[in-house]
């Protein structure tokens, strides 16, 4: 957050805690005036300067573009050397200096550097095109830049690398095992740094990596949309319910799991209700329905386990899988797909996912919850009544729906998440 | 992280990506240095690389294979990597045979050269419905498909592309790796590639 919101934030809490009598009008103009003498370090100049860096990675590889064939190939390598160098040496002078944020940028342009030289001696010898082995090199050289210096921006570089790696090896049809290899060496160094956001990065490379080589998976084991998407979301399912029980007994990281896995659920049984391939003539039901197995014996254990779970919470979890199952099984052979049933499932999982939220004093799970809700009755919307009425009036009664809906949802939201804060305060 | 150890940890991350790209020069450079070179025809197609500037798309004519008229390996799948025998007589290198393997002992004036194979077709009838005794036919791709050019010329090499005028000078090793040396239009060569 920022100080300037943060600080505006906690004036207008003050006001109403001084109202309720929570806090004194004189302890109010103390934490006030605190807050205008304090000094906090702003991260909007390390935020723009990594940005520049960035930028100047950009620029070394637009530099391509322009004509320098009429210097001499020795020269063009001379200078690539010179400029990979001189980020680096400059990086190595800031950290003399102290200058930790321009550290961090000059490390970035640094690793920039690599990638541009690897692209431009690719150019200058005419090397093929092979995106997968240049972001390979380019990202192994940023993980080693990044275990070396114990850089978090040219860690977090590198994990954006590593995803752009194995989704180049995954779109040309191949199961992509090795990623797991320098994503594993990134993800400890960002445990060691300690530093959230690449923790974070981590968790969303490896939802990358599994997403990306499920669809290969599945064509290989000779499934359709709908098999894959139900073991899929019995996968997430479980790992949310890893994330809840880690957060009962206070381990680290568990409830951004559960929030990503939240979202991959939902996107799962989204796609899974809207998917118009049913089961597939022979398609294996085996596979899936153990799955689901799985998931409600994770569910079943997870609610003896935990303090946080209740019955209804059980048959849930196992209705995302399910309810792909059921639609799959539905979906006629003319692609006609069984939404009466399946939409009114995903609106009450919305439901209960604000429960649960409010439940486990989770925010984002609340607010997960309304926005899915939200979009479902959008996606409804244009899906029903977008076939029967002409366009002009379509977009009229949608609008007004629209705004109706988002005041009347919206408050609903404040007052679930204000009950939350009050529960959690 | 002490000063000390930070410069250690600058060393190795330069001395690393360094050591990258000098390989990858130096392995450009032995390659160029091969005894044995090539001319093939080509057809250029100009596309533009956001990153990398102009280049064009190199066609070449043993790309394309017929088994009626080529002997094609029978084990070549898709995907599979496919070395094409190739006759060094004559101003241009022509295909005499597709293998699935590097070949042993290379003949004289024979070279060869490894590529990719993009698809295979075993149809027994052709498109035309003709009877044919090997009906196959191949789509080999090569790590030697682009070319880069000065800004604005890719156009220039494109009007080549009908003409079947364009030739690529390579050079190649015994494995079958192929590195571009230079451009040749109707014999005579308009780009040579030096080594530095």
């Amino acid at each position: 957050m920022w100080p300037t919101s943060y600080a505006k934030r906690v004036a207008s809490d003050l006001e109403a805690w001084v109202e309720k009598g929570w806090v004194s009008a004189d302890n109010a103009s103390n934490i006030l005036a605190s807050l205008d003498k304090e000094d906090a370090p702003s991260k909007l100049p390390v935020v723009i300067t990594v940005l520049g860096a960035v930028l100047i990675g950009f620029s070394a590889m637009a530099f391509v573009a322009a004509n320098w064939a009429e210097m001499s190939k020795g020269l063009r390598l001379g200078m690539l050397a010179v400029a990979m160098w001189s980020a680096y040496g400059t990086a190595a002078v800031l950290h003399l200096r102290n200058q930790v944020a321009f550290t961090e940028a000059a490390f970035v342009v640094g690793v920039a550097l690599f990638g541009a030289n690897i692209m431009l001696i690719g150019q200058m010898y005419h090397l093929p095109e092979d995106f997968p082995a240049g972001l390979l090199a380019w990202s192994l050289g940023g993980l080693v830049t990044a275990w070396a210096v114990q850089s978090r921006a040219a860690l977090a570089a590198t994990q954006l690398l590593l995803m752009g790696w194995t989704m180049a090896v995954i779109s040309e049809g191949n199961i992509h095992l090795m990623y797991l290899v320098p994503w594993t060496a990134a993800a400890l160094l960002a445990f060691r740094l300690d530093w959230g956001p690449a923790k974070h990065l981590a968790l969303i490379g490896l939802i990358v990596w599994l997403l990306g080589n499920a669809p290969n998976l599945a064509e290989n084991l000779g499934w359709g949309p709908i098999e894959l998407l139900t073991v899929l979301s019995s996968l997430f399912g479980i790992i949310w319910l890893v994330g809840i029980a880690g957060e009962e007994r206070q381990q680290p990281f568990t409830r951004a799991l559960q929030g990503y896995a939240a979202i991959t659920l939902l996107v799962m049984f989204w796609l899974g209700h809207v998917v118009d391939d049913g089961f597939e003539e022979g398609a294996g039901y085996l596979i899936p329905v153990l799955s689901v197995v799985v998931l409600l014996g994770a569910s079943v254990l997870a609610f003896a386990r935990t303090k946080s779970l209740a019955p209804q919470d059980v048959i849930a979890f196992a209705a995302f899988p399910v309810g792909i199952l059921l639609s799959g099984a539905l979906t006629t052979s003319d692609g006609d797909v069984p939404l009466i049933l399946t939409a009114p499932l995903l609106l009450a999982l919305c439901v209960w996912l604000v429960t649960l939220g409010t439940k486990l004093h989770n925010r984002f799970l609340i607010n997960l919850g309304f926005a899915a809700f939200g979009g479902e009755a959008l996606y409804l919307y244009l899906e029903t009544f977008g076939t029967l009425l002409d366009t002009a009036a379509f977009f009229a009664i949608g609008g007004i729906l629209l705004i109706a809906g988002g005041f009347v949802w919206e408050r609903l939201r404040r007052r679930a998440t204000a009950a939350q804060a009050e529960a959690t305060s | 992280m002490s000063k000390t150890r930070i410069l250690i940890g600058i060393a190795i991350a330069v001395l690393f990506q360094t050591a990258v790209l000098a390989q990858m020069v130096w392995g450009q450079i032995t390659l160029l240095n091969s005894p044995t070179e090539v001319v093939l025809k080509t057809t250029p197609i100009d596309p533009r690389d956001i990153f990398r500037g102009d280049y064009v798309i190199l066609n070449y004519e043993i790309s394309a294979f017929d088994g009626n008229k080529i002997p094609i390996a029978d084990s070549l799948e898709s995907g599979d990597e496919a070395y094409v025998l190739l006759s060094t007589q004559g101003s241009t290198a022509k295909a005499l045979k597709v293998l699935d393997t590097a070949p042993d002992d290379l003949g004289q004036d024979q070279a060869v050269i490894r590529g990719r194979v993009n698809y295979v077709l075993r149809d027994e009838v052709t498109t035309t419905s003709a009877d044919c005794d090997d009906c196959t036919s191949m789509f080999i791709s090569y790590p030697i498909d682009s070319y880069f050019v000065p800004e604005g010329t890719g156009t220039e090499l494109e009007q080549y592309r009908d003409e079947r005028a364009l030739g690529v000078i390579v050079a190649l090793n015994e494995e079958g790796d192929a590195a571009i040396k230079g451009l040749m239009i109707e014999g005579q060569k308009i780009y040579d590639e030096p080594l530095f």
